[in-house]
């Protein structure tokens, strides 16, 4: 680059971009949810009914189940990766990182295909014999919770996997040396040394959870409405206030999440690996 | 050699080896079926599967519609492409190579994109325009999907940039290379994978982009992904499968390509470190 | 490898620093210097790191601006001239070869900047590639050298161009010693062909004994001693000096009187009178002794007892221990008639009095 005294002067056409048509936006959305005179009428509007309350719940239940759920398949995944052969890994890596780049509307179209009444799980278990009617899976609660921890395991599975990595194999032998049976190395060492990697993950697909709303209205039922079905619905029905208002809240939702553990910067690395 | 951390026995292995099979079949076998999907003969996937047609592409050609979204998003993409590798380049290299105060809550604010509901994103989006009277257009789409795929530009080169030996910079200059010689024929030519990466990845970004498309989109700005939400909504046409099978072939085979570009960059500048720790041979 | 071919001549420039200096905020990296490197000198910085050699040498290429004082090469003031007009050759720590360029490419790489025509380009490029040994290299890529190569590639690229002064910054350190010390007299003889200036940095000084016409010894970024090894060696200007070029013993000793011109130092059994050119004020005084000046014989009434002898090859090291605690090193030569004395045993130092330097405050009295 041009000898610039500071190079930081680069950012400025991007950020110029983001405040006028990212953050402005934001702002101007925030402003409109605390409505006329500051009365934060939309507020009261929004969650003085049954069904706001009950939505928020359903989706931080949901979040936190798809979040316990995504963990307990990408560690053992993780963990098998980081101790295969080398040839082995890559495989599963591909395999890993493959979907993470196809779109979640495939995706849930192809859960709709596996699901559906006549969808192939169906049909092939009628084909078998095992069942004589087909089960209703699509348009559940389950189906929800498939569909998201499809989209959400590469981000547990990333993070984990590079804390793993960085995990100095020296110190597993030094702790077997010691006397440390297996179970205790992983116990007392590995465990504890891949704690940052599970919480980044952990939040991650916490907070990306909380938000999903393409999954849950294609392939969830009814009952299974999330809060960003909820805003989309207020914003068709013109209730713009409202919607506002709940985005806000959604919003700090999300915020706080990240604040909690202080690693919004973590995501770059995650991505990072994801992309590179 | 790394060491590795591998404290499991061979059952207990054997044992995460099976779960791992088992999560990796859940994670790519939903991508799979589409394949036979859309090459079914029925219009329904049924077993055993109805025979061998090419019928749903065939349709897919047929109706116009379907090439004009495809064409849509390809233009709307493109666009996104070239404006957020250039905001994105630039801000990578302010970001790695510029020192100034809040450089980490700028670099946050950059990525937030990612990681905030895309909904909210979306409307706020949607109210702006709404005011400004911009709904309905490509470009007004273009213009927003810039901004969630600007930080997989800003990911990318940052990467590559401090991946880089400044070092090979001012040995350029100390052989009588210029300032612009220099960035062109040393720095670009090094980071340029990066660059790529980032911009394949705002393309696919901005090509499977929904929810913001859904809400600022005009009645005649149908994107493929709005069109394939619509049909979606409405019937499992396997026409959707054959659209998705094309778009993940196209997706899938950009990813590696990038992906070999990278390993093929890394190593050549990873070999130079091995050679330079290792000593001589 | 067989004889090169002799390497095309170049001739070096003198360069002068004139009151040269580097302050960071608070912090001063080098005090203002004066030096001047004579032309087809080989000089070499020599220091700890944090000494101010690397920052003297960045200032001569252009990548850090002198706080005070002027850079002159030849009839040039360079001070405020961007580094890519200052035509000075440099070799990077890790040589900064361009990844993604062939060998040939790298080398071709400042005449390309200079507007140097193509045949004219191929032509330089072979001929400094047969310089330094690597004419079937030609279409490599650097990853696949080898250390030692890459830092010939390094060499060749930095003076392809005939630059009248050569930089060179810890060029050697990443390779093994073996490598280490033939890559030495391989950029020693192709200094001496082509008569160009270097200025070298380096913190290991049996590089910069066996490469330099002079070194300048740094710290604490200002000069400490400037000389020729032989100088350095023999007659430190102060303690850093002696400490920090080769192995010295260091003790102090009780000053037994002054006279005009000497002093007399008691050392237990018997004086050592040691002629100065200043005499000290306090009571006692550093000596400085090398191991392979002490000589020692076994001697019951000695004032030293043998601690640990090690076998060393070519020579055996003595710890010795005085009375008072003291530890010197002593190294005897391996000669056939020589029977080693064992640890426990009594034996009589010979000070070499022709050999011992004295220090008071630091500074060499002699």
């Amino acid at each position: 680059m041009k000898s610039l005294r500071n190079p930081g002067m680069l950012l400025i056409p991007l950020m110029a971009f983001l405040l006028v048509f990212y953050l402005l936006p934001v702002f101007l959305m925030l402003l409109r949810s605390a409505g006329e005179g500051w009365s934060f009428a939309p507020f009261v509007a929004a969650f003085d009914s049954v069904v706001t309350v009950k939505v928020f719940v359903f989706t931080v239940k949901v979040a936190v189940g798809v979040t316990l759920l995504t963990l307990l398949l990408a560690y053992p995944l993780a963990y098998f990766i980081v101790t295969t052969s080398d040839r082995m890994a890559a495989l599963l890596m591909a395999i890993v990182l493959v979907p993470f780049w196809t779109s979640i509307l495939i995706r849930s179209y192809a859960w709709m295909v596996l699901l559906g009444r006549k969808g192939v799980i169906n049909e092939l278990l009628t084909w078998i014999g095992v069942i004589e009617t087909p089960i209703r899976m699509l348009n559940t609660t389950f189906a929800v919770y498939i569909g998201m921890i499809h989209v959400l395991l590469p981000f547990m599975i990333l993070p984990i996997l590079s804390a793993l990595k960085g995990i100095d194999g020296r110190l597993v032998a030094a702790a077997e040396n010691l006397g440390a049976g297996p179970a205790s190395v992983f116990r007392h060492v590995i465990l504890p040394l891949s704690m940052p990697g599970v919480i980044a993950g952990s939040v991650l697909v916490f907070v990306l959870a909380l938000g999903f709303y393409i999954t849950p209205a294609l392939i969830g039922g009814p009952q299974d409405m999330m809060i960003s079905m909820l805003i989309a619905q207020k914003v068709e029905l013109y209730e713009w206030p409202e919607a506002s208002a709940i985005a806000a809240v959604l919003l700090v939702l999300t915020l706080a999440a990240l604040a909690l553990v202080g690693r919004l910067i973590s995501i770059e690395k995650v991505l990072g690996r994801a992309t590179g | 050699m790394k060491r590795s951390i591998r404290v499991s026995g061979p059952i207990t292995q054997t044992l995460l080896g099976c779960m791992a099979f088992a999560v990796t079949l859940f994670l790519i076998v939903p991508v799979l079926i589409i394949v036979p999907t859309s090459f079914s003969a029925g219009s329904f996937l049924a077993f055993p599967p109805p025979g061998f047609s090419l019928q749903w592409y065939e349709r897919l050609l047929e109706r116009d519609v379907w090439a004009e979204s495809a064409w849509l998003s390809i233009w709307i993409a493109l666009l996104v492409t070239l404006a957020s590798t250039v905001l994105g380049t630039l801000g990578a290299f302010g970001l790695v190579r510029g020192s100034f105060w809040g450089q980490r809550v700028v670099l946050a604010f950059i990525l937030s994109p990612l990681i905030i509901p895309g909904v909210i994103v979306a409307i706020a989006i949607y109210f702006f325009y709404a005011q400004m009277r911009l709904v309905g257009s490509p470009i007004a789409i273009a213009i927003a999907h810039t901004t969630i795929a600007v930080p997989f530009v800003v990911i990318n080169v940052s990467a590559s940039l401090q991946g880089f030996d400044r070092r090979l910079e001012m040995a350029a200059q100390n052989l009588g290379a210029s300032h612009w010689d220099t960035f062109r024929l040393i720095t670009l030519p090094i980071i340029r994978p990066g660059i790529f990466a980032g911009a394949l990845f705002a393309f696919i970004s901005s090509f499977d982009e929904l929810i913001i498309a859904l809400f600022i989109a005009g009645p005649r700005q149908v994107t493929l992904p709005l069109r394939m939400w619509e049909s979606m909504k409405s019937s499992l046409d396997p026409t959707l499968a054959a659209i998705s099978v094309i778009a993940v072939s196209i997706s899938v085979a950009l990813f590696f390509t990038s992906t070999w570009l990278q390993a093929r960059a890394k190593r050549r500048t990873e070999a130079l470190t091995e050679t330079l720790v290792g000593g001589d041979a | 490898m067989s004889t090169p071919p002799p390497a095309p001549s170049i001739s070096g420039s003198p360069v002068r620093f004139e009151g040269l200096s580097k302050t960071y905020g608070p912090v001063t990296a080098v005090k203002p210097m004066d030096l001047e490197v004579r032309a087809g000198e080989f000089l070499s910085f020599l220091g700890p790191s944090g000494s101010g050699k690397t920052t003297t040498l960045m200032m001569l290429a252009g990548f850090e601006t002198p706080s005070t004082g002027r850079l002159i090469v030849g009839d040039t003031d360079i001070t405020s001239m961007p580094p890519a007009k200052r035509n000075i050759g440099m070799v990077f720590q890790n040589y900064a070869l361009f990844p993604h360029m062939t060998v040939e490419q790298n080398v071709a790489f400042p005449l390309r900047m200079r507007g140097v025509g193509p045949a004219e380009q191929t032509r330089m490029v072979a001929e400094m590639l047969d310089t330094v040994g690597l004419a079937d290299f030609a279409g490599r890529f650097p990853a696949q050298l080898s250390g030692g190569q890459q830092q010939r590639v390094a060499l060749a690229r930095a003076i392809v161009f005939k630059p009248p002064v050569l930089l060179m910054d810890e060029p050697l350190s990443a390779l093994d010693k073996y490598l280490r010390s033939r890559l030495q007299m391989e950029i020693k003889r192709i200094q001496r062909d082509l008569g160009i200036t270097v200025v070298y940095v380096t913190h290991d000084q049996d590089e910069a004994m066996t490469m330099s016409d002079r070194i300048c010894v740094m710290r604490d970024g200002g000069i400490a001693q400037i000389g020729a090894p032989e100088t350095l060696y023999r007659a430190p200007a102060d303690e850093f000096v002696a400490g920090f070029l080769g192995e010295s013993n260091m003790f102090t000793r009780p000053l037994k009187r002054t006279e005009p011109g000497r002093i007399v130092i008691d050392m237990a059994r018997d004086d050592l009178v040691l002629p100065v050119r200043q005499t000290p004020a306090g009571t006692a005084v550093k000596l400085a002794v090398r191991p392979e000046h002490l000589h020692f014989h076994p001697d019951d009434s000695g004032i030293a007892t043998v601690r640990d002898v090690t076998y060393v090859g070519d020579h055996r090291r003595y710890e010795l221990a005085l009375d008072d605690g003291t530890l010197l090193v002593a190294k005897q030569q391996e000669t056939d008639g020589i029977t080693p004395v064992p640890p426990g045993a009594r034996v009589a130092l010979d000070w070499p009095a022709g050999q011992m330097r004295a220090f008071a405050d630091g500074v060499a009295l002699q």
